[in-house]
């Protein structure tokens, strides 16, 4: 719920539903709504145009850079090369300083495009100096560099970052350290999931704890995904070949029912986190109707396929309305909106 | 993104038009409104949504098995019964699982009904199953009362559209259902606020929303052309009479954005804001999905929907990769452009920072 129920968003409904208690004349009726549809402000409009235009400036330097070096790639002197990422990332980082309080956001991308170089800047040192590394080491290594500024940076986005790039780092190492081996892949994963897991908690806590640039919630719903997603795929390895997964296979189940439950505990600590419940329930229905289809066809003869899609249609439309029963009777309780 | 009650509340207090005790007895009623709503967020939707057609594939997979598809009247008996049956069931019952049930059998239905006309008429007939599902779906637009159903519709509608114009008229017809898709977007959305309540106000968000999800999909189509787009190659519209339009669309609706803002398009700031979306539209002519990106953009902030604004972003990048990719340039004057351009933004960012908060060093701008 949030701290006061008239913080929820001025829909037609609710509006009418004023009109219907008498607190809002019928008459203005007309005018109410005319409020609630009113366009942005033109502060709004200020900060929105200036976010695009901070946007659409790194990102398109950014592709250039890539491009350059694209095209460049096999005149440049190594000293060239380095220089050039060395100098890109000075700048990057002197820029996102030097901002200091009149743009924030700027500052912000400054650091973004600064931690994409070091990237660019150890596969060119990789090439010239034929290191012999192999890629792993590239991405664990650029994970290793950019953990300091993503710590000092207070901008979510480079934690995403960060753990994008352990978590291909994490699969490099596989495939490449331990030869892509079968009976280790599954534990891989799992292994992956526990570390996003953390990464997720530990969002969570300390935006718990109150800490300002992590309220939003958007970031912490790409964790919880993040998390969610590796688990979900070995548990349904796990029913259909359980022999191929082994162990790991129930951890993760374990795991995933565990991350049902931290979901609602999040959401009923947050006073409406409909989005985890949503995640989910996904997950718990395409783990049972999996369940269902995998022992429905062990059971039948292959002409009962016609049974099988019979029992999965109906097992999926009750699981649907008792998961939207379920979420709308806890998007009552919490208050939470449309555009949640 | 949108106002709350306190908002709305506070500025009618303000007008004059409540008083000011109005807000206590508001949230007192807010309470006993929320325990019977059953308004649900737009993942909600999408997951029953999503739920419905895996569901509906599995229907339709009980009659292929059975053997029913092998008869297209048969198909198409059944398909109507089902698309009958689930509509006047939701139009009398409630209840969640009935919801669920009756929508999953509706699309089974109209898949079934448009299969078995397709199959019926084999691929020289391709115009009348597009006929048909353009009919179903708007009949069921209307009547299926299910904005789930309705958003389901509206995309199989513009879909079924792309089709039937495509067999009519070739890539001419594609590219002017392109553009009257964008109107429509647009039009609906800016028109939105002044409509009065009824079935018309209730039909605008599922369609809008159905038909600016379509509306990347089929203008970056017409940018990659393959062998099932040869006929687009030979009698289509030149792609700047394309960009022409959505730039007139754009402008359009960034010129009502400054209207609301009570800015003058002949004013300064009017003519920068028409100044640069043209000068995007000249440097992207060939491209009309930059110009088609922008114009939702625009349409997403001053509608102040988060859905569209999403829509937007990615579209805009995904438009932005299309014309570097096509510019008839060496990687390196491609970087440079890039570079160039990028520098540009940021200058742009540095400078409109100024002029709207000038002497306010200490000051945090978001």
């Amino acid at each position: 719920m949030p701290k006061d129920i008239l913080d929820l968003e001025a829909t037609p409904e609710r509006l009418q539903a004023l009109v219907d208690a008498g607190v809002l004349p019928p008459p203005y009726l007309r005018r109410a709504r005319d409020l609630a549809l009113a366009p942005p402000s033109r502060e709004d409009w200020q900060r929105f145009l200036a976010t695009t235009l901070i946007a659409l400036g790194s990102l398109l330097v950014l592709s250039g850079v890539i491009y350059f070096f694209a095209y460049n790639w096999a005149g440049l002197h190594r000293f060239a090369k380095l220089g050039l990422i060395g100098l890109g990332i000075t700048g990057c980082t002197l820029a996102a300083v030097g901002s200091g309080p009149l743009s924030q956001r700027f500052g912000h991308f400054g650091l973004l495009a600064a931690t994409v170089l070091v990237g660019p800047l150890l596969a060119v040192y990789g090439q010239a100096y034929q290191t012999g590394a192999d890629a792993f080491e590239l991405f664990v290594g650029w994970a290793a560099l950019i953990l300091p500024w993503v710590a000092v940076s207070r901008f979510s986005p480079l934690w995403l970052l960060l753990l994008v790039l352990v978590d291909v780092g994490a699969v490099l190492v596989w495939k490449q350290l331990f030869d892509g081996a079968d009976d280790l892949f599954t534990w891989w994963v799992v292994g992956i999931a526990l570390f996003n897991g953390f990464a997720w908690a530990t969002y969570e806590h300390f935006a718990n704890l109150r800490v300002p640039w992590l309220q939003a919630r958007g970031m912490a719903r790409v964790f919880a995904c993040m998390t969610v997603a590796p688990l979900l795929v070995v548990s349904i390895g796990f029913v259909v070949v359980p022999r191929s997964t082994g162990p790991a296979g129930t951890v993760a189940v374990v795991l995933l029912l565990a991350t049902f439950a931290a979901e609602y505990a999040l959401h009923r600590h947050l006073g409406g986190e409909l989005f985890l419940l949503t995640l989910g329930a996904l997950c718990a229905m395409t783990l049972v109707t999996t369940v269902i289809g995998h022992a429905s066809l062990e059971s039948q003869r292959f002409d009962d396929v016609a049974f099988t899609f019979f029992v999965l249609s109906i097992a999926i439309i009750a699981q649907v309305a008792l998961a939207v029963w379920w979420l709308r009777r806890e998007a009552r309780a919490t208050g939470t909106t449309e555009e949640s | 993104m949108r106002p709350s009650l306190q908002d709305v509340l506070r500025n009618l207090e303000a007008e004059g038009l409540v008083a000011a005790e109005a807000l206590p007895r508001a949230r007192a009623a807010m309470e006993v409104h929320q325990r019977n709503s059953t308004a649900t967020p737009w993942f909600v939707k999408a997951f029953a949504g999503l739920g419905a057609w895996v569901a509906a594939l599995f229907l339709i997979g009980i009659f292929t098995c059975v053997g029913i598809v092998e008869s297209e009247e048969a198909m198409m008996g059944l398909g109507l019964v089902f698309c009958i049956a689930a509509t006047a069931t939701r139009g009398v019952a409630g209840g969640v699982f009935l919801e669920q049930l009756t929508m999953a059998l509706c699309l089974a239905g109209v898949g079934m009904l448009v299969g078995g006309i397709a199959a019926k008429g084999g691929l020289r007939d391709v115009e009348v199953a597009a006929g048909a599902a353009i009919a179903v779906g708007a009949v069921l637009l209307v009547t299926f009362p299910d904005v789930i159903m309705r958003f389901l519709m509206a995309l199989l509608i513009a879909n079924a559209t792309q089709v039937l114009t495509y067999q009519l008229l070739g890539g001419v017809g594609m590219e002017l259902a392109v553009l009257a898709e964008a109107l429509l977007v647009h039009v609906l959305l800016l028109r939105q606020p002044r409509m009065a309540d009824g079935l018309p106000a209730r039909l605008v968000s599922p369609v809008a929303f159905g038909l600016a999800l379509c509306l990347p999909v089929h203008v970056l189509a017409r940018l990659w052309p393959g062998d099932i787009f040869r006929v687009t190659d030979e009698s289509s519209l030149p792609l700047a009479v394309i960009t022409l339009g959505l730039t007139a669309l754009t402008l359009f609706t960034s010129w009502q954005a400054m209207k609301a803002q009570d800015l003058e398009p002949s004013g300064g700031a009017g003519a920068v804001i028409f100044g640069a979306l043209t000068l995007l539209a000249l440097l992207t002519l060939n491209v009309p999905a930059v110009i088609a990106a922008t114009g939702l953009l625009v349409l997403g902030f001053h509608r102040r929907s988060n859905i569209l604004l999403g829509i937007a972003v990615a579209f805009l990048l995904v438009a932005g990769n299309v014309y570097y990719y096509s510019l008839a340039f060496t990687l390196l004057a491609k970087a440079l452009a890039l570079i160039g351009s990028g520098l540009v933004f940021l200058g742009l960012h540095r400078f409109f920072l100024r002029r709207t908060h000038p002497g306010m060093p200490t000051a945090e701008v978001r």
